[in-house]
């Protein structure tokens, strides 16, 4: 158990800055996610914690120890890799007792710390298989195995469910979440996937570019995002962001339409440019009048317990989330109404 | 492959046809070595006068011969002892060249690749008499560790192309969970990457091996007595100047074509394909 400190972190390949003065720090038992596109240097970090990359600049810390010249073995860590990174010359048994061997544990205590770590995630009948004879949940399986054998002070994951069918990624991020619950041990999780960021995490790192957009609570980031990025990162179907100026206290233009924004809204004057973000499921069909923002219907997707409508408003496509099964054609005019509590305001 | 494989509706005339080329090719490959044990079963000095396709009194006299007149055995174990510590040597050498070349970044290492691969580009022919002179200064001609020397630099390329290769083909998350599983670095390649590499490795240890065992020039070039003659210069010394020994020379192939059929059946189970499934994915 231990907590985790990225400080003023850089990392730098020839002349590509990968990570720009990353700072985060992580409390003892906290389940965090990375989250945030392809080449966000999301994984880079995970790996220079581990050891795995070098540190251009900064510190890490593991508890109250700078590990930046420790190699990956006296880290006290585990990692499940997303290609799992099975040893396939060595059976399942051996898979997950390796880390004991490699320390000199004594065969007895293998055996016994094997079995129970099998049995906690059905592994038990395939101890003796090779990995190449198991199925892909298997393997994954296998890997956590490994991991949790060794009772690390601080899990890694990297992309671990990304190669598995969709049924399987959600049951197993079931009992990823179970297995944190049950352990209480750090775990730093790292993911592209918005929704497993939101379903596994008590707090969501989103980076981009290399650096730290936003750090939160799921919930936090859902609600008050912290740029346009962020916004439309975190939630599904994500985010609209329409432009528009901020015409008098209260009230925004967009295009032609003057809609009401609440208020106040401290550092936005009048004449301002501002992007205003609303979540899909905020927006209403409307009869045409005050407030309404006109657009023709462009595309309709049947979700079952809701549908999701695309309209063009400006020459822009917006996404509206409703439930009302009334009769709709593309191409018909509609008018939208924006809930003016659920918007977000961003400077241009 | 399944171009050539007969359909049930092939005609009988084009399987017939397909069938008899095929025997007449194997016959034609596999000829000369039937035709080199009918010579070495043929009394001595009576090669020429062979008239059948089958020795008219086999005799095993030619194989006595070379055990006991003829130093046979000596010039055999001088090729095993050859062949095994230059295939060996070249096998440790070329899998850490390769190892390190698979595996560190480092500025020139695709250039020293390509020196590798160019020393490979050389006819032997062409490195042999700067070879004889080197060994000359450095006091290594006619000598059996000299022999292995110059056989190790026939094999040493080859070999560290191969098995950078094979080394490739490895993950190298492998070595990575690894060395987060307790490993240093040497240790991971001592219990993941060359486990796994274990068939690339017999293939070149097999290739070193079938290297130096062939080799003619280096050995006639580079040792003198006939105490540490090879195989392969053994078989030569059968021919003279206006006289050749053709049956002693025949069952002396036979005999040199062994040891080399032996390894390849000891070392092919180890080439086995298959080996890093399931590690990935």
């Amino acid at each position: 158990m231990a907590s985790v400190d990225f400080r003023s972190i850089n990392k730098r390949y020839d002349a590509l800055d990968v990570l720009r003065d990353v700072d985060i720090a992580i409390p003892d038992g906290e389940f965090v996610v990375f989250v945030g596109p392809s080449g966000c240097g999301k994984s880079t970090l995970l790996r220079m914690l581990a050891g795995l990359e070098t540190i251009t600049g900064g510190t890490i810390s593991i508890g109250t120890d700078v590990v930046n010249a420790l190699p990956p073995r006296d880290r006290d860590i585990a990692m499940v890799f997303q290609n799992y990174a099975l040893y396939p010359h060595m059976s399942v048994a051996h898979n997950i007792g390796f880390p004991l061997r490699m320390v000199g544990t004594p065969r007895p205590e293998i055996e016994r710390r094997v079995s129970e770590a099998a049995e906690m995630l059905g592994l038990t009948p395939y101890l003796s298989r090779l990995p190449r004879e198991l199925s892909g949940g298997q393997r994954q399986r296998v890997a956590m195995g490994r991991a949790v054998v060794r009772e690390p002070s601080v899990f890694l994951f990297d992309e671990p469910l990304s190669n598995l069918d969709a049924s399987l990624r959600v049951r197993m991020r079931g009992e990823i979440k179970r297995l944190h619950q049950r352990l209480g041990t750090t775990m730093i999780y790292v993911t592209h996937d918005q929704i497993e960021a939101m379903t596994l995490a008590d707090r969501i790192v989103v980076l981009r570019a290399g650096k730290v957009e936003q750090i939160g609570t799921p919930l936090e980031l859902y609600n008050t995002p912290a740029n346009p990025f962020v916004a439309q990162f975190i939630g599904s179907p994500s985010m609209n962001i329409l432009e528009g100026v901020i015409a008098e206290e209260g009230r925004a233009r967009i295009g032609e339409t003057l809609i009401e924004i609440g208020g106040p809204h401290p550092g936005f004057s009048p004449n301002a440019s501002v992007q205003i973000g609303i979540r899909p499921h905020d927006i209403a069909l409307a009869e045409p009048g005050r407030g309404a923002l006109a657009g023709e219907l462009q595309l309709i997707e049947e979700m079952g317990n809701s549908r999701l409508l695309t309209i063009e408003v400006g020459g822009e496509p917006v996404q509206l989330e409703t439930q009302l099964q009334v009769a709709l054609r593309p191409g018909e005019a509609v008018h939208l109404a924006l809930s003016r509590d659920k918007l977000h305001l961003f400077p241009a | 492959m399944t171009a050539f494989r007969a359909s049930p509706f092939a005609p009988a005339l084009v399987v017939t046809l397909r069938t008899i080329a095929i025997v007449g090719l194997a016959m034609v490959v596999l000829f000369p070595v039937y035709w080199m044990a009918v010579i070495a079963l043929t009394p001595t000095g009576l090669g020429r006068q062979v008239m059948t396709f089958f020795p008219a009194s086999p005799t095993f006299e030619n194989f006595v011969t070379l055990f006991t007149e003829r130093p046979m055995a000596r010039w055999i174990w001088n090729s095993i002892l050859v062949a095994t510590l230059a295939s060996a040597i070249s096998l440790a050498f070329g899998t850490s060249c390769g190892y390190a070349l698979s595996r560190l970044r480092f500025r020139g290492a695709g250039l020293l690749l390509i020196a590798v691969l160019t020393t490979q580009m050389m006819p032997a022919t062409s490195i042999v008499v700067p070879l004889y002179m080197l060994f000359r200064a450095w006091g290594l001609l006619d000598t059996m560790h000299g022999m292995v020397v110059g056989h190790v630099s026939l094999v040493v390329p080859l070999a560290t192309w191969m098995s950078k290769g094979f080394f490739d083909s490895i993950p190298t998350d492998l070595e990575s969970a690894a060395r987060i599983d307790g490993c240093t670095h040497g240790a991971a390649f001592v219990h993941i990457a060359l486990p796994l590499a274990m068939p690339g490795l017999a293939a070149i240890f097999i290739y070193g091996f079938v290297t130096s065992w062939h080799d003619f020039l280096f050995s006639r070039t580079l040792v003198n007595s006939q105490e540490l003659w090879t195989a392969a210069n053994g078989i030569s010394s059968f021919r003279g100047e206006y006289f050749t020994l053709q049956e002693l020379q025949m069952a002396a192939a036979l005999v040199f074509a062994l040891p080399v059929v032996v390894v390849f059946f000891v070392m092919q189970r180890w080439i086995v394909s298959g080996a890093l499934s399931g590690s990935i994915r």
